[in-house]
């Protein structure tokens, strides 16, 4: 099976391509204007309970002693995992050569940056005083004091901050020849300007394509090992503690697979009105989709497998608190949101085994709505239950989200789809370019 | 002109310099003026100590104020003082929050169109003298008074007008008083000493809650009960609720107050008729005659006939026992008989004279009962007492409203409070006269004649008052009549003369070998008559100094001559009558440890600080009984009405595994106007019906009530799970195998039992030994070699490593160590909402285990603060260095260096870090007891214990100076130097000479969880030794 016929790109020609896809770059209609405005309100007021949280003290969440870590720590998780998808798709299955990413990498990439932009801002909301939070970057001093090397949340700083760069200059270098055709579409204006300084002087010669691609692989396989590094540098956050549920070798690779489950979740959600809005679904056919869904499922099974493996190193290890922990998941007082997140990740996702699911949008759009809130279930449910039923049963307490919590939580899905709407506008969230080398040659004709 | 260098500057000083004078109408104006002579004694910096003498109860516990910059900042036990050695309870720990107290009175007030406004002085002096002028008879109420003050009113008495000077405390024991009176002739309190008692039966007396003088019984208990000390004596407790007393007891067995009676009457049957060949004729008609005016012995229930053949028996297999009775828990209408009875077992027994010394001045005995106090307050209202002075007492508060003290202080002409703080007695007197402090006063507290406490002013009063004798002063000359003292320090200089040993005269109370002979029965023998002496007008200099510095005058071993007890033949007793048919329920009001008659209410910490007993904050619950909780279908946290013929409340209501059936006891505390969080609280009194003992007239505390539910809430629980889950936390033993020297093991895998050792093989090997964990003195014989059970060697710390035992052997759950934490390192108060949430800052915090399992249970207490581990887990995580290692082997909490990402608090495994969680303000003045060695912390910082590091410091830089070393016992930490008992105890395990390091070898130590994490703490917890395994639980 030839590649133009697996990506099922058959009869439109390049032209069309260039003018459908550069053609979604064009006025925004009334109701983008609506949704971007409340996007950036929902933003807005994630940003005034930030606010109000950074005058009065950390006391208006629901955090406490035992339960030091709560719904920021969560969310700071999620967003880090749904920014897995993106280089995963982009980098990984360019390197596998898996013909079904090339019509939706770039809008995968986009939400990777955006959810990891979104996630590098709890960790700042969540600390007692986020206005010292250069204490924890190795800048120099008089007092040469450095962070300490030996605490995860350093690891952390560096695993976030060089993956968040890796995957912007990927997705930057994929975007050039892209921002280069916009450029030549665009008007002269400030934007033809702006677009004329970002595309780097892309001409599209025959040189410039021998360096990109040569670059783009190079990108490519240095930005594979962070998808793997940087999910297991934040789970060793929780690994390297001593806490019950946290300190187990399993958690790396576990929240590896979680994180991609939830970006390619949360790509699925993106894709489904993406195309429908852009009228691209000749591009992004439910062929991508499934592969996706394909994916997910697979993915979704080794999650169900590594919560299994917990419970059985939990019996088979015998250490007594964390039997005791494994014992009050399922039954104690969190054990809502344990059983929402086995559902939701474990056994909503086996419907994607079945084709009618798989290819109908409907499904596909549910099911992946349903494992974004087991993913987050699933930090809260290993954040907030393992820190409330530690080592001493007197310390044990229980933790629920206030008003300023669910606020910063909205507010942060504000943000994310306020920088993705954005970004669609802007820039062709489908590459041109890509789409149009994935067509069989004798369709290409002059513009 | 030439702008060079110093022209610049000194332009520059002009400029800026009047920049600066102009600014200054911005700023509020605030005087800065040095001492032109600064007090000697005053060096900045350095803490100065003052003795005085601490009035939060009657005990008269010495105390000595540490002061920083002239402010008094904490209290601290006075080790010279024989009552406490020392030691403080959590209420002598926050009576210092009293002195800077919100509801301090800061200006005279007047009664004028119903309201109290502020009033000059000479006006509300004025209006007092005038009518004290005309009246024929003064009344004055007060708290417990000796020496000066008695001698300034006996001047008033004898020189103005007739004085009818009634004191009152709460549980004085009066009815022991009557008791002996009854018996014996002599209306007197005894000292308690179990300093040679064997076997002590305590019915309902909580010696190690509130009992006559906690802290010196508990400190005696512990000394002969500690296993340390061979377990010498033995504690069996009689009551309705497990308490600190009963939990501390080798043996707990619940039973009703009623129950309790019956017991102590029906022992000293038991006990008289095996006593009985023993005794002399004339001593065994006496005790005959005694024992038939009580009345028959009572029937008992079958299984508390068990109890008391179980009592008697090891009562008199004792070399020496005591038996107490009259906490406030059991006090009824029949207080008198009871205690005769306990007073003539005791007799039997031998008890009085080593035990029980009935010496001539104890200011117990010269306590009024309540029925004395209602008496003065119903003379007063009848127009006896024109003038009604009440000072250091409110008994609109503490004693039964049905009473109608309310009214009496209406009827009465002039009520006149001299107060130093808002009470509810105070809002109804007609004229309030803020009086200072006791901290800010010259004063006496004599015990008895060989306890005389001195009381000095530690600083400059807070507000406009007057010190209360003074007042009284002032008062008697505005009306128009000269005393001998025109001030009163002088009464106090000179009632103290009699101690002068100067050249040419001789002491008035020799020192007189005691104890007094065993009790025969016999004449007693013609009293030494005492050496007319004439008493000196002054002390000198040196003698006066002395004894402030020293906090009074503490007669050295013996004390003061005993009085010789001899039994009437024919003493005149009270019938004692079995208790009424069951079936109603009782309420009982026992004092509370910390709040004890509710004037703990108001301060802040005492309410901060949990109840060991109920784990809560902030509330006082109701606690019932679970039959009781079935019957009225109460669960714990519900609203409840409690219903008497005299009154009714509403409370929530906590329900008690360990109470009697039938039983609610509510503690006084509640529904205070001048304390924070009174929501569901509610004063007991409203409940009591006023009656009391006819004979002695001490207030019965137990009354009928009902209950019926309103509806459903929460408690402010700081507990959140009872149990220990199995997990290797508040560990004991049994006697039996302490005294065979076979200890449990701790081996990484748990705990192994003795039963359970496996025996030696023949062939040598021993590999089928359980391997015990490391303990501190392993750790250190091993820094910085490469060891099997840990990745990397220990740290090297170069000449220190402080560190910590704790006996839970002789803890109470006293709860003294957080209270004084408290007021060491300016823990912040979080108030009742935030506690809720689980963010109190408490550093230390006791915490109550209850092992239970078919019908028996047992409660026991783990003080849990920092424990200062070599592998801290919070170390690692922390990306800031916040968290960091000193090289003397404490964990350090840098706050300026934190960034609050709460990772360490995750990774602790005790919980002990406690995260600001907003910025904590003290009200003014309450700001000024901040200790200004400790850091306080800002809003967004972890904080916890460091061992006190700032008296570490001090004590280093002190010793740096000097060039001399550290001695053993020099450094201790807040919790350790307050311990009542001593289980607390602080030290370096770099030497291994000092005490802390030899307890901390003791096989009953273990390192909490370290078997599991692998901390290796600097904490050694020693087993608590139980003489039986298991307690009944209370509902049986």
């Amino acid at each position: 099976m030839s590649h133009a016929q697996a990506s099922k790109l058959g009869n439109f020609s390049y032209g069309k391509i260039h003018r459908d896809l550069l053609g979604t770059l064009g006025v925004p209609s009334k109701a983008y204007i609506a949704l971007i405005l409340f996007c950036l309100a929902l933003a807005g007021w994630g940003g005034i309970a930030w606010g109000y949280l950074i005058f009065t003290g950390m006391g208006v969440t629901g955090i406490n002693n035992p339960v030091a870590w709560g719904s920021f720590i969560t969310t700071f998780v999620f967003w880090v995992g749904i920014g897995h998808a993106g280089t995963l798709i982009s980098a990984v299955l360019f390197l596998l050569r898996v013909p079904w990413r090339t019509a939706i990498f770039r809008a995968a990439e986009a939400s990777t940056i955006f959810a990891v932009a979104t996630a590098g801002i709890f960790p700042l909301i969540h600390m007692g005083r986020f206005w010292t939070v250069y204490y924890t970057l190795p800048y120099p001093n008089g007092r040469e004091l450095w962070p300490n090397f030996r605490s995860p949340l350093v690891w952390d700083v560096i695993a976030i901050s060089t993956y968040l760069t890796v995957s912007a200059i990927f997705f930057y270098i994929g975007l050039l020849p892209d921002i280069a055709a916009a450029r030549d579409r665009a008007k002269p204006g400030l934007k033809k300007t702006v677009l004329l300084l970002l595309s780097l002087g892309w001409m599209g010669s025959f040189k410039q394509w021998k360096h990109y691609t040569a670059a783009y692989v190079l990108f490519a396989a240095l930005a594979t090992p962070l998808v793997v590094s940087v999910h297991s540098v934040v789970s060793w956050d929780f690994a390297m503690s001593d806490v019950p549920g946290w300190h187990t070798t399993i958690f790396a690779p576990y929240f590896v697979a979680g994180a991609i489950l939830s970006g390619l979740a949360m790509v699925i959600c993106i894709l489904i009105p993406l195309r429908h809005v852009f009228k691209v679904k000749h591009i992004i056919r439910r062929y991508h989709l499934e592969g996706m869904a394909k994916l997910l499922v697979a993915v979704s099974i080794i999650v169900g497998y590594a919560y299994g493996v917990e419970f059985f190193i939990a019996w088979y290890a015998g250490n007594p608190f964390e039997v005791a922990i494994f014992k009050y998941r399922p039954t104690g007082d969190f054990a809502i949101q344990f059983w929402i997140m086995v559902v939701c990740n474990v056994i909503v996702p086996l419907l994607y085994l079945f084709k009618k699911v798989r290819t109908n949008l409907a499904g596909l759009f549910i099911v992946a709505v349903l494992v974004n809130v087991g993913m987050w279930f699933e930090r809260y449910n290993i954040i907030v239950s393992s820190l409330s039923h530690e080592f001493m049963p007197h310390t044990w307490g229980l933790y629920s989200m206030t008003w300023v919590e669910w606020s910063i939580l909205i507010g942060s899905f504000g943000l994310f789809f306020f920088l993705y709407l954005s970004f669609i506008k802007v820039l062709p969230a489908i590459s041109v370019a890509e789409v149009k080398e994935s067509m069989p040659h004798p369709l290409k004709e002059k513009h | 002109m030439l702008v060079d260098r110093r022209n610049f500057l000194k332009s520059m000083g002009i400029v800026s310099g009047t920049a600066v004078m102009s600014c200054n109408r911005m700023a509020p104006e605030e005087k800065l003026s040095a001492y032109l002579t600064p007090p000697v004694e005053m060096v900045p910096g350095v803490a100065a100590y003052y003795a005085t003498v601490c009035r939060a109860c009657s005990a008269g516990c010495g105390i000595l104020v540490k002061t920083r910059e002239a402010r008094p900042i904490k209290l601290e036990g006075n080790p010279a003082h024989p009552v406490n050695r020392g030691a403080l309870c959590a209420r002598g720990q926050a009576f210092i929050q009293s002195l800077y107290s919100r509801a301090r009175i800061k200006t005279p007030l007047m009664r004028q169109d119903g309201q109290l406004v502020a009033v000059g002085w000479s006006k509300a002096l004025k209006a007092v003298a005038r009518q004290m002028k005309g009246a024929d008879t003064l009344g004055l109420l007060t708290g417990a008074q000796s020496g000066s003050f008695k001698s300034l009113i006996n001047d008033i008495n004898d020189n103005l007008a007739p004085i009818q000077h009634v004191m009152t405390e709460p549980v004085a024991l009066s009815s022991m008083a009557a008791a002996a009176k009854a018996l014996f002739g002599v209306h007197r309190v005894p000292r308690i000493d179990l300093s040679g008692v064997d076997q002590l039966i305590s019915l309902g007396a909580d010696l190690l809650d509130t009992f006559v003088s906690p802290v010196e019984l508990s400190r005696q208990w512990a000394e002969r009960h500690g296993v340390a000390a061979g377990r010498q004596l033995q504690l069996d407790y009689v009551g309705s609720r497990r308490n600190l007393t009963a939990t501390a007891a080798d043996r707990w067995y619940c039973r009703g107050a009623g129950d309790v009676e019956q017991l102590a009457v029906g022992l000293l049957h038991r006990v008289f008729q095996s006593k009985r060949p023993t005794l002399s004729a004339a001593v065994a008609r006496a005790v005959n005659a005694a024992i038939d005016k009580l009345g028959p012995a009572p029937k008992l229930e079958s299984d508390t006939q068990k109890v008391q053949t179980e009592l008697t028996s090891r009562l008199l297999a004792a070399k020496s026992g005591l038996v107490l009775f009259g906490g406030a828990e059991v006090l009824g209408a029949q207080a008198t008989a009871v205690q005769a009875a306990v007073l003539l077992t005791n007799y039997l027994i031998g008890a009085i004279g080593p035990a029980l010394k009935f010496e001539p001045n104890h200011i117990l005995s010269n306590i009024n009962s309540e029925q004395e106090v209602l008496d003065l307050l119903e003379a007063s209202a009848q127009g006896t007492a024109e003038v009604l002075f009440i000072h250091q007492a409110n008994p609109v508060y503490t004693l039964p409203q049905a009473a109608g003290i309310t009214t009496a202080l209406a009827k009465t002409k002039m009520v006149v409070a001299l107060a130093s703080e808002m009470d509810e007695t105070a809002a109804l007197a007609d004229v309030v006269l803020p009086v200072h402090h006791p901290l800010e006063s010259w004063g006496d507290y004599e015990l008895t004649d060989g306890i005389a406490g001195l009381m000095q002013p530690v600083r400059a009063p807070l507000y406009d008052s007057k010190h209360v004798g003074d007042l009284l002063i002032e008062l008697v000359a505005h009306a128009g009549t000269k005393l001998s003292h025109k001030r009163f320090k002088d009464y106090l200089v000179r009632h103290w003369s009699k101690w002068s040993v100067q050249p040419g005269y001789q002491a008035s109370v020799p020192s007189l070998p005691a104890p007094g002979d065993p009790p025969d029965g016999g004449p007693e023998p013609a009293a030494p008559a005492p050496t007319k002496v004439e008493r000196p007008t002054e002390l000198s200099d040196r003698e006066w100094e002395e004894m402030l510095v020293r906090g009074g005058r503490f007669l050295d071993a013996g004390g003061p001559q005993l009085t010789k007890m001899k039994l009437y033949a024919n003493a005149e007793l009270p019938r004692f009558a079995a208790r009424p048919a069951k079936g109603s329920v009782e309420l009982i009001v026992p004092l509370s440890p910390s709040l004890y008659d509710g004037r703990g209410a108001p301060l802040d910490w005492l309410r901060e600080v949990p109840d060991s007993l109920l784990q809560t904050a902030w509330e006082i619950p109701a606690e019932i009984a679970t039959d009781v909780a079935r019957a009225n279908g109460l669960t714990t946290g519900d609203r409840a009405e409690l219903k008497s013929a005299s009154g009714q409340v509403q409370v929530k209501v906590i329900i008690d595994d360990d109470l009697a059936p039938g039983t609610v006891a509510l503690r006084p505390g509640g529904g205070r106007e001048v304390s924070r969080h009174t929501e569901d609280t509610a004063n007991p009194m409203a409940l009591l019906g006023g009656k009391t003992d006819p004979t002695s007239g001490e207030l019965s505390r137990r009354e009928t009530i009902t209950l019926s539910r309103i509806d459903s809430g929460e408690l402010t629980s700081v507990m959140g799970h009872p149990n220990s889950e199995g997990r290797l936390l508040a560990l004991s033993m049994n006697l039996d195998d302490f005294n065979r020297g076979q200890y449990p093991i701790i081996t990484r895998h748990g705990q192994v039992e003795p039963a359970e050792h496996p025996h030696e093989h023949k062939d040598g090997a021993d590999h089928h030994h359980p391997q015990p964990v490391p303990m501190p003195h392993d750790d250190e014989k091993n820094r910085g070699k490469p060891l099997k059970d840990n990745v990397y060697p220990l740290q090297d710390l170069p000449d220190h490593r402080w560190g910590m035992v704790i006996d839970l052997d002789k803890c109470t759950g006293c709860g003294a160590c957080a209270v004084a934490c408290y007021a060491e390192n300016n823990v912040p108060v979080v108030g009742k909402a935030e506690i809720q949430l689980g963010r109190e800052l408490s550093w230390l915090r006791i915490e109550k285990h209850v092992f239970s399992g078919d019908g028996t249970s047992r409660v026991q207490f783990l003080p849990v603060m920092c424990q200062q581990c070599d592998n801290a887990p919070c170390e690692a995580v922390c990306p800031a260095f916040a968290a960091s290692h000193t090289r003397d082997g404490l964990n350090a909490q840098i706050y300026n260096r934190c960034i609050g990402t709460r990772y360490c608090s995750n990774n602790c495994p005790y919980k002990v870090r406690r995260f600001n969680y907003f910025d904590y303000t003290r009200e003014k003045p309450a700001n000024q007891q901040l200790n200004p060695d400790v850091t306080v912390r800002t809003r967004g910082v972890m904080e916890k214990c460091t061992f006190c590091i700032q008296r570490i410091r001090e004590a280093q830089n002190r010793h740096q100076v000097d060039k001399t070393p550290l001695e053993d016992g020099e450094i201790t930490t807040a919790c350790a130097q307050t311990c009542p008992t001593g289980a607390i105890s602080f030290g370096d395990f770099k030497r291994p000479e000092w005490a802390m390091s030899k307890l901390a070898k003791d096989p009953r130590g273990y390192r909490l969880l370290d078997y599991m994490v692998n901390t290796r703490p600097g904490v050694v917890y020693l087993r608590r030794v139980n003489t039986v395994s298991k307690q009944n639980k209370g509902n049986r």
